[in-house]
């Protein structure tokens, strides 16, 4: 993975996904009932935060652009909270219904005193196709409806605060912005570039407040199942000859090609003009095809009326 | 597949203006926090006072978690339909089709009916020894502008036929691009065509059909 792009970032991709791997994979083992994966995403551009969940502290000084988990919580409603220092910023009830994968987003709204939120976002964690990825962009930004562009081109429009956009996608590199639908297209992040790994949800969370400077992006990989086959190598799509065009005779049997030979001639037992005729009857428009090829029509008439 | 998720934050900067600029290299790397699972205490219980004063966070809305779909049926201009099965590979890498010719398949490792990128890839037989005609027969008669549809349920999503090509069946794999998933979303029809080989009960030609999404 990491020999396909020497940009540090996405090493460091292939990295933190092996050790997390292992890590989460001990932690799976330990519990039978199912549980869910939950993480917190934070989201609040310049603020060091104190998360807590149902009034235990998950982690303490958690600086914006980090995810926080997985944490492994019980079916039923749970509440976040996140301070900074004394003051309570958020809190927020959500539920985990059972084998979900979470990210439970604390951000800033787009209104005017861009008032922390928590939004909760499920982790569309299903199967994609070979060499495909699962790209989900979430504007999570202080800022307005936007335009979510893969290439320069808008692939959604019109996404507000609190929404995602769900695509599964060749996994190659692209380059992905967010402008705002209306007041002139105005940049609410500027063009990242980002590499995509095959079997891969890939959440990117455009955040912060572009008026003050501090839009940003924050990358979540998760691995997913892949399922499908591979490149087909050869489609046969027709073994009648119903619809056919016409009818080549295989070199290889030499008794069709005697049948052909005797219906080109329409004469028997002239070995030398058999012989000579092989090579030019390779292909014979298929009206042509004398009743003395009687293996030939034979076989055709018996397809055909089946149906 | 093991459900075992995990979770890797990779912070990317904005880049410097156009499209241009990578920007990973110059990107503040995001923190990665350990990933000790917090064994959740009991859950709040449903009503209980402390927790009513807490609103609920929001849910997020996903725009196009829906759009795409695995194709179950398709229609030809005629009005003739097909069910449509899930196809893999035989062991030598040729692709499953449905022996029945008035069932086609869709092959599983490209893309969904409504995806973003790539060829979705239909096939089927044009005629059986055993069946006679399949569905796929009208194919060799679509013309360019007609349009045919596929159906999932109440979900449809309908092409319009662009260009036909006819191929050696060797050269379909190497030298077509009608697997192709790196390209604009489209749907490919595959039967076949030309001439036909009674011996080896097989078609010379691959006949393909390019379609183009239809906007809803």
């Amino acid at each position: 993975m990491s020999s396909r792009s020497g940009r540090l970032a996405i090493r460091t991709v292939s990295v933190g996904l092996l050790l997390l791997a292992s890590a989460v994979g001990t932690a799976s083992l330990a519990s039978a009932a199912p549980t869910s994966q939950v993480y917190i995403v934070q989201a609040i551009a310049g603020s060091t935060v104190d998360v807590l969940v149902d009034s235990s502290v998950v982690q303490a000084a958690v600086a914006p652009k980090t995810v926080v988990g997985p944490l492994n919580l019980s079916v039923g409603q749970h509440v976040i909270q996140v301070r900074s220092g004394s003051t309570t910023l958020v809190s927020a009830r959500f539920t985990v219904a059972g084998k979900d994968s979470l990210d439970v987003v604390a951000h800033r709204a787009a209104d005017a005193p861009m008032s922390p939120v928590v939004t909760v976002f499920r982790n569309d964690t299903s199967s994609v196709g070979p060499g495909k990825t699962r790209l989900v962009v979430s504007h999570v930004a202080v800022a307005e409806p936007a335009d979510i562009r893969v290439d320069g081109q808008p692939f959604f429009r019109n996404v507000a605060n609190g929404e995602s956009l769900s695509l599964v996608v060749p996994a190659r590199a692209y380059s992905l912005d967010v402008v705002a639908t209306a007041n002139a297209g105005r940049t609410i992040l500027a063009p990242v570039q980002v590499t995509l790994e095959p079997g891969t949800l890939t959440r990117i969370f455009a955040f912060g407040s572009p008026a003050e400077k501090t839009a940003d992006a924050i990358v979540q990989v998760f691995p997913v199942p892949v399922v499908g086959a591979g490149r087909p190598t050869s489609v046969h799509t027709g073994d009648g000859g119903q619809a056919a065009d016409s009818i080549v005779t295989s070199r290889s049997v030499p008794w069709l090609v005697v049948a052909a030979a005797i219906a080109v001639l329409g004469l028997a037992g002239l070995a030398g003009a058999v012989l000579g005729s092989v090579r030019s009857a390779q292909t014979t428009a298929r009206a042509a095809v004398p009743p003395a090829a009687e293996p030939v029509i034979a076989h055709l008439a018996g397809g055909r009326s089946v149906r | 597949m093991s459900t075992t998720l995990t979770g890797v934050l990779v912070a990317i900067g904005p880049g410097p203006g156009p499209a241009a600029g990578p920007s990973l290299a110059d990107g503040t790397l995001g923190r990665e926090v350990s990933a000790a699972p917090v064994v959740g205490p009991a859950a709040v219980p449903e009503g209980r006072a402390a927790s009513a004063a807490v609103p609920p966070a929001k849910l997020a809305r996903s725009l196009a978690a829906t759009v795409s779909f695995q194709p179950l049926e398709f229609r030809l201009p005629s009005g003739a339909t097909a069910p449509i099965k899930d196809s893999g590979l035989h062991p030598d890498g040729a692709l499953v089709i449905p022996d029945d010719p008035a069932t086609v398949g869709w092959w599983d490792g490209g893309a969904l009916a409504g995806d973003a990128y790539g060829s979705v890839v239909i096939a089927g037989h044009v005629d059986s020894a055993r069946y006679g005609l399949g569905v796929m027969a009208e194919l060799k008669t679509l013309r360019t502008g007609q349009v045919v549809e596929l159906r999932a349920g109440g979900r449809r999503m309908r092409y319009r036929v662009t260009s036909r090509r006819s191929v050696p069946q060797a050269e379909l794999a190497a030298r077509t691009d009608a697997f192709r998933q790196d390209i604009p979303p489209r749907l490919v029809l595959i039967t076949c065509g030309g001439a036909f080989d009674p011996v080896r009960h097989r078609y010379q030609d691959n006949l393909i059909i390019y379609a183009a999404p239809v906007p809803s």
